[in-house]
């Protein structure tokens, strides 16, 4: 092992930033339902989300908008129209629309607070004799459990709608591509089912690993500092790790939030319309 | 930086990056269900009432601003239309007048030559009367003159039918002499 990883199991590790100790411990049979940083960070971003969006489109509403209405609207008008309109068939974008629409707010708020430190953390440090929690950041989806459960809502939502509009028979039949040579059907048809699978995977898998990939590197850098304990480090490290936060929280957070509502409703108007 | 991580991965034992943890995905799902509901209920459905309605009333003035544009034009013909009319009617107008002036003047004129005539005839009736009463005049003066000659030759006087006869002789003479000299 060389000196610099010798150096990062000691002293430093990023990865404890994701780690997830029970803080209220609760199980409901098999299942683990305990309490932990990554559940008050998606409780925390529901409640943020929740407030933004009754802020911005609810209160105080009127027919001359203020500037914080304008918002609002520009915001609920830019997702109909870029994510909904564009996507979903005419028909479905009224019952569809709110999903996509919760969904992008919901990990777009994610997302952000994910890069605002918060005394949300597993650490502790003492002041003046008082054990106070350390201040961290830590992204809710930069778990895979958070955006896997996103995913597979958009995964359900799609089949379910898919069948319904189309039927069982009818949906299934839309799998297999127009003019597929008969003789070729037992290999697509295996591949169009894994296809279904992988758009599980992909969609949470690219939402999981932006964040995770953000946050890694943020921290790294900042963890060189300690890591080699050389404070003159910061003099490199900072920088770069300021530049990582500004890209992150300046085009990631909202195109990963925009790429997930915008893949979820094509998968859903698809399933929907599978000609459209 | 990735060998740092995978090593401290390595070291751990564990994959806490890659677990995926059923608890925390259904905190995921209830938590989105409840964003969604609440979002859906209160923030969205508002909004979108008022963005319809604020079309609504700019549709409504967009139709109003086109039946108003509808109205200013076919007002705008009808006042050209009057226009036209009353300019016609004024064209009318002064046509007739024209007319009437001329039939006027040619009334006039006729009347004027008409007056003109009858003077003129009534003039040389006058004239031929004058002529006439004169001629008679002058016959009867030249009869006289004549039984006075006459008289003053014969030194008798001439009785009632000398007379008759000498006047025709000079009448006859005279109208002779006279219708000499017109020719």
């Amino acid at each position: 092992m060389s000196p610099l990883v010798l150096a990062a199991t000691e002293d430093f590790s990023p990865e404890h930033e994701f780690e997830l100790p029970a803080w209220i411990p609760l199980e409901l049979g098999p299942i683990d339902l305990s309490v932990n940083k990554a559940v008050a960070y998606v409780w925390l971003s529901g409640l943020i989300t929740i407030l933004l969006g009754i802020w911005l489109m609810r209160f105080g509403l009127a027919l001359r908008p203020s500037r914080r209405q304008t918002t609002g609207e520009s915001i609920y008008e830019a997702l109909q129209a870029q994510i909904a309109e564009g996507n979903l068939p005419k028909k479905s974008v009224g019952r569809w629309f709110p999903y996509v629409a919760s969904l992008f707010l919901f990990i777009w708020v994610m997302n952000m607070v994910g890069f605002i430190p918060l005394p949300l953390s597993d650490e502790t440090f003492n002041l003046f004799g008082l054990d106070l929690p350390t201040w961290g950041v830590y992204a809710a989806t930069a778990n895979l459990s958070v955006t896997l459960a996103l995913a597979l809502i958009t995964f359900v939502a799609t089949h379910v709608e898919g069948v319904r509009f189309n039927g069982l028979v009818g949906y299934l039949k839309s799998w297999i591509p127009a003019g597929a040579p008969k003789a070729l059907l037992a290999l697509i048809v295996p591949l169009e089912v894994i296809s279904q699978f992988m758009r599980l995977i992909s969609l949470s898998v690219r939402l999981y690993a932006n964040m995770l990939a953000g946050h890694m590197l943020f921290l790294v850098m900042i963890g060189l500092i300690f890591i080699f304990g050389n404070v003159f480090l910061a003099i490199v490290s900072v920088p770069v790790a300021t530049a990582v936060y500004i890209f992150e929280v300046g085009i990631v957070v909202s195109i990963q939030a925009f790429v997930f509502a915008l893949l979820s409703a094509i998968y859903i108007g698809g399933a929907i319309e599978p000609e459209h | 930086m990735l060998a740092i991580i995978l090593a401290q991965e390595e070291s751990s034992g564990g994959s806490a990056l890659i677990d995926v943890v059923p608890g925390l995905m259904i905190w995921t799902i209830v938590t989105f269900a409840i964003v969604f509901f609440i979002l859906r209920k209160l923030a969205f459905g508002r909004i979108q009432g008022l963005i319809d309605e604020r079309r609504d009333r700019i549709r409504e003035a967009l139709d109003e601003a086109d039946k108003a544009r509808a109205e200013a034009r076919q007002l705008r013909e009808l006042t050209k239309q009057e226009r036209d009319e009353a300019i016609a009617d004024r064209d009318r107008a002064l046509e007739e007048a024209r007319r009437q002036g001329q039939e006027q003047l040619r009334r006039s004129r006729e009347q004027a030559d008409s007056d003109l005539e009858r003077r003129l005839e009534e003039n040389q009736r006058a004239i031929e009367a004058e002529n006439r009463r004169l001629r008679e005049d002058i016959r009867r003066d030249v009869v006289e003159l004549t039984l006075l000659a006459s008289e003053k030759v014969t030194r008798k006087s001439l009785d009632a039918e000398d007379q008759k006869r000498l006047i025709d002789e000079t009448i006859e003479e005279m109208d002779v002499k006279r219708i000499a000299s017109d020719n």
